[in-house]
Formats: structure tokens, C-alpha cells, sequence
């Protein structure tokens, strides 16, 4: 229960990272700038760490 | 028609209804809502900028065929399920059929890294809290509007400047959660939060008991887990050599109807255990 929680709020941050450009100009409008792709790196970023973190631990438990 | 024609035939279906030059839901629906016949492309239907606004209140100020359309599709999904996922976005139906092309060795199962229903919601939960903080997302990481493009280069011979955010969907939409990724919807499972809604409508219309969905009968299902190594979604356990499907990623595809040597699973309102 405790991961989902933990995975429910990071996935909220994929979209919400947007916000973070938001007053750096960003309107998150595709093509309105050159820096509203926080969320997509966020994204990269969680599902790199989620594989990493899978593997290694299937790597420690063998 | 065998299965998989029937299937192909629906998504194609889903390119002349929803996609320029056709766009003919689009072209029908204006000429009801607006007594026009006009050109539409899948911008005009738009049901990711409704869904965006559901929480904020300002849902109504958009565009009445992306409105109207998201209606339908969530009055759909209360009733039969996601289908419009699983029988017609041609959208989730080409990275699927793309993956077919990469050998499985070189594909991750994400459902042995992540349970993906937390996910899917959380992601959606944060598509819709956006707009309170003044931000919009709806055009960026659009697989729609990237399928768009794909489908319409040639035909409609328009093209736009690679922003950041376009390059970052492809590469997610079309590479890791793509043609990388089993079942090749990744996409649809992580980052679609229309989809996402669908199956959440779908989750609670089936504990209300009105949902059409598929089901597994208990007493026939043997374990082979040939329905979980062919869905797409992932939606597919198999514990105690019984199937479970999770009503948070079923699409109602029917693939894993389709497969199953015992004809376990069916669709449906009611179980169909013997
Ligand atoms: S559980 Fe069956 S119907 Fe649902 S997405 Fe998977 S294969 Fe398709
Ligand atoms: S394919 Fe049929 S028999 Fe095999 S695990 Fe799935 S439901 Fe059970």
C-alpha cells in the first residue's frame, strides 16, 4: 500500500513538473518554448530509476 | 472474419472517424451541435483539454465537440468498458503493431518492475490539478496530436517545428513505451490520461455491477498464461493457476479471449462460471 502511495504521488509529478518552467516562460503549449519538456524527462527519469531499482534488487535477492 | 482482421478492420475504422482528412465523428457532430458541415481534424475533437478540465470548472468553456465527445466516451466506458482503447484509437493500435517488429528479448515487461495502476492514476490525478496552478498540458505529450502527424504528413503535407516536448513523446510514445516495451502500449498504460479516466469510469460502473467487462471463469481457466503473455495492457495475472484481469488496464482488446485454449474468458456483464 505504502508503494502505491509512493508511486501514485511521484506519477502526479510528471505532469505537475510543468509547473517548474512555468514562470521561466514555459506556457507547457507545445512549441511556445523551448523549455516545457520537464515532464517528459521526469518521466524518463522515474521509469530509468524504477527499472535500475528492480533490477538491482532482483540482482541482491539472487 | 477471424478475430484479428476484425480487430485491424476497427482501428482502421478508428482512422476514418477520428483522423483528417476524414475526421467524420468530428465532421457528424458539428453538424449536429452546429448545424455546419466543416473540415475537422482530431484537434477539433480533442479529449484530452476536457479531461484536463474536469476538476478546474472550466471544462464547459471549451470547445463543445471535444465536450460532447468526452460525454460519449465516458458514457461508453461506463457501460461496454474502454473499448474505444482497445477497438478503435488507431493511436495505441500503431505502437502495438510496432512493437510486433523488436523481438521480446529486447522489450521490458514493465509489469516486473512496477505495478502500473498507481501510475496511471497518479499521473492522471496530476493532469487534472495542473490547470489550478495555472498550467496547461493538454497539447504537449499528446499521442494524438503525434499520430496526427504520422498518419497526415504525406496526405495533408504539414509538419511543425520539433519542440522539445514533441521530441520527448516520441521518444516515449513511439521508442521506450513502443516499440521497447511488451505489448507495445506502454504509452497507453503510463501517460494517457484519457485512458486512464476510462478505466477509472470502468472501475467504478463494474463495482456498481452496470459494466460490461471481461471476465475469467474460475472453474475452466487451467493457468497456462497464455492470456497474460499476450495482453497488450498487461492487465493479466496469474496466481493459484487462475487468471485475474485488473479493471484499472483492461482495454476489453479481447485478445486474451481470443488465445485462451479453454475459452475461460468471456465478455460481459455477468460471469459465465459453470
Ligand atoms: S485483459 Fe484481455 S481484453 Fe483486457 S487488455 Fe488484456 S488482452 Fe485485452
Ligand atoms: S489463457 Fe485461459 S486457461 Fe490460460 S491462464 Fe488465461 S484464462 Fe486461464
Amino acid at each position: 500500500m505504502k508503494n502505491k502511495l509512493i508511486s501514485f504521488l511521484i506519477a502526479m509529478g510528471i505532469p505537475v513538473s510543468t509547473l517548474s518552467l512555468q514562470g521561466a516562460g514555459c506556457t507547457g503549449m507545445c512549441g511556445s518554448c523551448g523549455f516545457n519538456c520537464t515532464p517528459g524527462i521526469f518521466a524518463l527519469l522515474f521509469f530509468a530509476g524504477k527499472y535500475c531499482f528492480q533490477s538491482m534488487k532482483g540482482r541482491v535477492a539472487l | 472474419m477471424t478475430y484479428q482482421v476484425k480487430r485491424i478492420a476497427g482501428y482502421l475504422l478508428g482512422l476514418v472517424l477520428f483522423y483528417a482528412p476524414f475526421a467524420l465523428f468530428q465532421k457528424i457532430l458539428g453538424f449536429l451541435l452546429k448545424g455546419k458541415w466543416q473540415e475537422q481534424t482530431i484537434h477539433s475533437l480533442c479529449l484530452r483539454i476536457p479531461t484536463e478540465h474536469l476538476l478546474d470548472g472550466r471544462i464547459f468553456q471549451y470547445a463543445s465537440i471535444s465536450v460532447v465527445s468526452l460525454g460519449i466516451l465516458l458514457i461508453a466506458a461506463f457501460f461496454f468498458g474502454p473499448v474505444f482503447c482497445g477497438r478503435l484509437c488507431p493511436a495505441g493500435a500503431f505502437t502495438e503493431y510496432l512493437s510486433k517488429l523488436v523481438p521480446e528479448r529486447l522489450q521490458i515487461d514493465w509489469i516486473k518492475y512496477t505495478e502500473i495502476a498507481p501510475i496511471r492514476y497518479g499521473m492522471l490525478a496530476g493532469f487534472c490539478l495542473v490547470p489550478f496552478f495555472g498550467g496547461i498540458l493538454a497539447c504537449a505529450y499528446c499521442n494524438f496530436f503525434l499520430f496526427d502527424l504520422v498518419a497526415n504528413y504525406y496526405s495533408q503535407g504539414y509538419f511543425i517545428s520539433l519542440s522539445s516536448s514533441l521530441l520527448l513523446t516520441s521518444i516515449l510514445w513511439l521508442v521506450v513505451f513502443g516499440i521497447f516495451t511488451k505489448g507495445g502500449r506502454g504509452y497507453c498504460n503510463f501517460l494517457c490520461p484519457v485512458g486512464a479516466l476510462q478505466n477509472l469510469t470502468h472501475y467504478f460502473s463494474s463495482r456498481l455491477g452496470f459494466a460490461q467487462k471481461m471476465q475469467v471463469d474460475e472453474q475452466q481457466c487451467i493457468g497456462c498464461k497464455q492470456c497474460a503473455t499476450t495482453c497488450p495492457m498487461r492487465a493479466i495475472t496469474v496466481q493459484d493457476k487462475r487468471a485475474k484481469i485488473s479493471l484499472h488496464n483492461c482495454i476489453i482488446c479481447g485478445q486474451c479471449a481470443h488465445i485462451c485454449p479453454v475459452q475461460a474468458i468471456h465478455y460481459g456483464r455477468k460471469c459465465h462460471e459453470k
